[in-house]
């Protein structure tokens, strides 16, 4: 039985999730066009709308906190420059930019690493000792899975975490994924198994060391 | 087919996960995958720094405003480039098109004298064109007769409506005018832009000259309200004046001053070829001093017109026209300059002090400057000792930073008995460069010098300044490494301790990837450890075995042929980026013979792409140390205990190491220096010319370097044999690190002193890395600014560190160290300098040396001190170079 995970199931047809509820993916081709007309406001509403998406995925992809920024901008400034507007989804055609952005910084510093300083995992957050309310025992809870699959997905290599944030976090499916790495959608689904798997053996062995701590 | 069933179908699994499939039935897996799928769902959005999006507007707005200026240039160049084909077009049409209607003119009037309207009754209503309009070809208006226009009738004017109601005639006339005009304006525009552009890209090189130019841009700050009387009446002046006139000819020339009432002042000053007309153009202004009217007139400063009135003077107002055409007070300067004796000087020193303390010239003390031109001219004295002997402007000399462990730690170790020498000792203290940090790349390049202005020929003191990019730590490279022990003599039992420490340190720091191993020079020479295996258990028994009697039948090795083993061994393995092949030579101790076959090895070395690194274990002879780490482009540490433990030291040695090997920012650095013609030099501060042996070693090994780095890194090679003026090549650069040569020059007049290039591999942006800077000392007074003191204080500390040396052994030792002191004060005569903590701590070090000079040489253990001494003033103390 295949779990009916929705992001490998999605319709290739149906378009992507806006990235705020409010804008859907004509609002933001309406707002690239009208930077492209030369509205100075729009190209700031386009940053302020794609910004988390872009940033989340530099930042689960491993680009250490500080190259983040110049990368952050090194997509907008693309972005800026770009001289023809994408044919397909905007959303789509910035992530494009992104994942090659963040390729050709994972192709550079694989000869730069020595003198580079290693990415910085992001600590997990503080667990609070005295939280004896089951509510906030919940919270703590999930947010220590949230910090433990941060650091595992940052662990996977660059192919998986690509496809993983792109289709799972991101949201775009695996068709979706698909056509932002311009890969085939079967090897994309091959990338998602493979790092699925991976993150679900990581937290099963979680499980089973957790009564070993407590104890 | 699961997901489950798929993954277990893949070739590619690994191990650990086709494990973790097969001890999972096919529920748990879903299951496991759902609840994971719930938590990437739940994942929260990763927040953006505050701020950024910001920043990423501002940045795209800056990249439009590039944009445009692109733009601009791009559309200057079409402008121009269609009005010229417009003139081309236009002005033959436009003068064709004047004489028709010359012609035509002339035609109808002629018509108008005599003839009858053809037009009929009808058209005698009204004043009527001479001709059908719809006979005239588009944009031509008919003209009307001379007694049409005459009536003055506003229905002369024509009935028909033109599609271009224009007047030809003045078109056609203006025309080519017009034409012309566009032209011209689009010319202007595209030599406008094209300027712009060329600005912004030697904005480096500019920015040197602004800021020599800059600072506080006053002219007359600091001088007198008028002349002093030395330079009025040297006739009557008295013998101390004369001279002092003398020594400041060449330095430092009164200016007049043009809000002086005293006419007569100012054009003598004027007459006297100090100034002439238009001589930098600026305008004075009571509170700001000297204004330019543009930056243009800064930058024709700079060039071939030197005071920027547009003409190359060589008269009087050039400091390098011909002997007799120069002025008065420049030929005397320059006598004074070229005869001033040694002891002379040491006297016009005694008398100047004592001029100060008695108020003789209270007049000029009063404002401060005096004080200041009597301590640059006595700065300058104090240089002239002996006529300076010019050294050829091209060829290499020899790298003065060698990253490493300074030879501090073997003096410190010969004064552990004698604590209050080492206090002494300890109070020397080394200046901080203020070098600006690169901005981009893996290094920053600078230029400065003591001197912002100069007026006629003088010895300046140029600054070149490298500082590398701050890295932080991060992965290492991989090491390769083979230790060669240099056993060759008995060790004593001290020695051993700090090998089998060394090597414990090693085998500590040694990483899963690293490979280590170890040979030994001696009777019983050969492979010790075999390279890869050096752990904790084998250094044990390897150096029980080491140190033990030789087997019969051992085969000797010298330490020569022990290293040249080294070598090979690692040689051909991937080198990483940063050269982490390293032959380490750990020594007690070797002779000049041994130095030198070692140096030949090291080059080899160094060319097939592996660093030669050298540590000395206590008493080690740290000259011949240094001499092989040269050569091998590696460092050269010491092994000295001093207050910590052997293990402790060794396990510094070994991190330090590692750390220089994973910080290097930059590797074959050539700096190039070019002098402008019209400046000597005369020396390289602590370095030497190398030998025509030595320079094409450094050039061998610069193109291995440079090959190795383009196949391994693809970085572009780009060495050749065409090297320009004096040439200093530095093997590699880390992080962080500042570098300062001090060049001596003497420069004949105001103008283009030098320019500096440096080419360098860039370790950080993996490419060809480049800087360039240029030192124009413009005409005008000599002030001084931050960034002048910095390079006479840098003068200032390395005199001082060599008056320590020569003093450490000397019988005259008092009197050096009292002269020292003396210049020293004199530098706190400038306001700026007077709070100093630099200057502060070298007038106290001196100071306590004098108390401990109670006359005659120095006691042995003052002796190490004031080398110790001399050293930390160079290199700085421990904690400055980072030591844990």
């Amino acid at each position: 039985m295949t779990h009916p995970l929705p992001v490998l199931e999605a319709d290739p047809q149906t378009p992507l999730a806006p990235v705020d509820p409010s804008l859907g993916t004509d609002a933001l081709r309406s707002i690239l066009e009208q930077h492209r007309a030369g509205d100075a406001q729009a190209f700031a509403k386009l940053v302020t709308q794609l910004s988390r998406p872009i940033y989340g995925y530099l930042a689960r992809t491993g680009i250490p906190a500080a190259e983040r920024d110049d990368l952050f901008q090194e997509v907008f400034l693309k972005v800026h420059r770009a001289p023809n507007p994408p044919q397909g989804p905007v959303r789509a055609w910035v992530l494009r930019i992104t994942v090659n952005t963040v390729r050709d910084y994972f192709r550079r510093t694989k000869v730069r690493s020595i003198v580079q300083p290693q990415p910085s995992a992001t600590p997990a957050p503080e667990t609070t000792a005295q939280a004896t309310d089951p509510a906030a025992d919940e919270t703590v809870r999930a947010k220590e899975t949230a910090a433990f699959l941060e650091r595992q997905i940052r662990a996977l290599p660059l192919v998986q975490r690509e496809a993983l944030v792109l289709a799972a976090i991101q949201g775009l499916g695996v068709h979706g994924a698909a056509a932002v790495i311009d890969e085939p959608v079967e090897t994309i689904k091959t990338r998602l198994r493979r790092a699925r798997a991976q993150l679900a053996m990581a937290m099963k062995r979680r499980e089973l060391a957790a009564p070993k701590e407590s104890a | 087919m699961t997901d489950r069933d798929d993954l277990l179908e893949d070739a590619e699994l690994s191990d650990d996960l086709r494990a973790f499939l097969t001890d999972t039935d096919e529920p748990e897996f879903e299951a496991r995958l759902g609840a994971l799928d719930d938590a990437l769902g739940a994942l929260p959005d990763i927040e953006v720094p505050a701020g950024l999006v910001e920043r990423t507007l501002e940045r795209a707005a800056d990249d439009t405003d590039e944009g445009k200026d692109d733009a601009g240039l791009f559309g200057s160049l079409v402008g121009g480039l269609a009005s010229g084909l417009g003139t081309l077009v236009l002005l033959p049409l436009g003068l064709a098109r004047t004489a028709q209607a010359k012609r035509r003119v002339s035609t109808e009037a002629t018509k108008a004298d005599g003839a009858t309207d053809p037009a009929g009754p009808a058209a005698d209503a009204g004043p009527k064109p001479t001709r059908a309009a719809s006979e005239l070809p588009i944009g031509e208006v008919p003209i009307a007769t001379p007694e049409a226009a005459s009536s003055g009738s506003q229905d002369a004017a024509p009935s028909v409506k033109h599609p271009v109601p224009m007047r030809p005639r003045r078109i056609a006339k203006a025309a080519p005018w017009v034409a012309g005009a566009f032209s011209v304006a689009a010319a202007g525009l595209l030599a406008f832009n094209s300027l712009g552009s060329a600005v912004r890209s030697n904005i480096s090189v500019s920015s040197t000259h602004i800021e020599s130019l800059g600072g506080d841009g006053d002219y007359r700050q600091n001088g007198p309200a008028s002349p002093p009387a030395s330079f009025m009446i040297p006739d009557r002046a008295s013998r101390l004046e004369v001279e002092q006139e003398a020594t400041h000819g060449a330095f430092d020339r009164w200016i007049p001053d043009p809000s002086s009432s005293d006419e007569a002042e100012n054009t003598a000053a004027i007459d006297n070829g100090l100034f002439a007309q238009g001589d930098l153009g600026g305008v004075y202004d009571n509170r700001r001093g000297w204004a330019f009217e543009d930056d243009s007139e800064r930058s024709r400063a700079q060039g071939p017109d030197r005071d920027g009135d547009d003409l190359v003077f060589d008269g009087p107002e050039d400091g390098r026209a011909a002997e007799g055409e120069r002025d008065q007070t420049t030929v005397r300067g320059e006598e004074a300059f070229r005869t001033m004796a040694p002891s002379d000087s040491t006297r016009l020193d005694e008398r100047n002090a004592e001029t100060s303390s008695t108020g003789r010239v209270d007049r000029n003390v009063a404002s401060g400057q005096h004080e200041l031109r009597i301590q640059v001219a006595d700065q300058e004295a104090d240089r002239e000792e002996a006529e300076p002997t010019f050294r050829p402007s091209h060829g290499a000399w020899a790298n003065t930073y060698i990253p490493g462990d300074p030879r501090w730690r073997f003096l410190e170790r010969g004064l552990d008995a004698s604590p209050a020498e080492l206090a002494l000792a300890r109070s020397a203290r080394a200046m901080d460069h203020p070098l600006p940090a690169p901005r981009s790349g893996a290094l920053a390049l600078s230029v400065r010098a003591d001197h912002r202005r100069i007026e006629g020929r003088t010895r300046v003191l140029a600054q070149v300044g490298l500082r590398g990019a701050d890295v932080r730590q991060g992965r290492r490279p991989k090491l390769r490494a083979m230790v060669v022990l240099d056993l060759r003599h008995p060790l004593q039992a001290a020695h051993r301790e700090e090998v089998e420490s060394l090597l414990m340190a090693l085998s500590e720091a040694r990483t899963g990837n690293d490979q280590v191993g170890c040979l030994v020079a001696g009777p019983a020479g050969g492979a010790l450890i075999p390279l890869g295996r050096l752990r904790r258990g084998e250094v044990t028994v390897a150096l029980r075995r080491a140190f033990g009697t030789p087997a019969a039948g051992a085969t000797p090795l010298t330490l020569d042929r022990a290293v040249q083993d080294a070598l090979a061994t690692v040689t051909g393995a991937e080198d990483g980026p940063l050269g982490s092949n390293i032959v380490w030579v750990v020594t007690p101790n070797f002779d000049d013979t041994d130095a030198a076959a070692l140096e030949a090895s090291a080059h080899v070395g160094a060319l097939a792409g592996v660093t030669t690194s050298v540590v000395g274990l206590s008493g080690a002879n740290v000259d011949r140390l240094e001499r092989v780490a040269l050569h091998g482009h590696g460092r050269r540490w010491a092994l000295t205990r001093g207050n910590e433990t052997v293990a402790l030291a060794a396990e510094r040695v070994v991190a330090q190491e590692i750390r220089a090997a994973s910080q290097t920012v930059a590797r074959g650095i050539r700096l190039e220096v070019r002098l402008a013609a019209g400046t000597h030099l005369v020396n390289v501060l602590g370095s030497r010319p190398l030998s025509e042996v030595e320079a094409t070693r450094t050039r061998q090994a610069e193109q291995a370097l440079d090959q190795t780095l383009a196949r391994r890194l693809g970085i572009v090679s780009n060495r050749d044999d065409d090297a320009e003026g004096i040439q200093i090549f530095v093997p590699a650069f880390q992080g962080g690190d500042t570098h300062t040569i001090l060049f001596d020059l003497v420069v004949d007049a105001p103008g283009p002193v030098l320019d500096v290039r440096a080419q360098f591999k860039d370790l950080l942006r993996l490419g060809n890395g480049e800087a360039s800077e240029r030192l124009v000392l413009p005409r005008g007074r000599n002030t001084t600014g931050p960034m002048e003191r910095a390079v006479q204080l840098d003068r200032l500390v390395q005199d001082l560190a060599e008056t320590m040396r020569q003093a450490s052994r000397s019988p005259d030792a008092a009197r050096l160290v009292e002269n020292a002191r003396r210049r020293l004060v004199r530098a706190q005569a400038d306001a700026a300098l007077r709070h100093d903590e630099t200057l502060q701590a070298q007038v106290a070090l001196c100071d306590r040396v004098l108390e401990r000079l109670s006359g005659g040489h120095p006691s042995p253990p003052l002796q190490q001190a004031l080398r110790l001494a001399s050293h930390r003033l160079v290199f700085g103390a421990p904690s400055e170079f980072g030591t844990p």
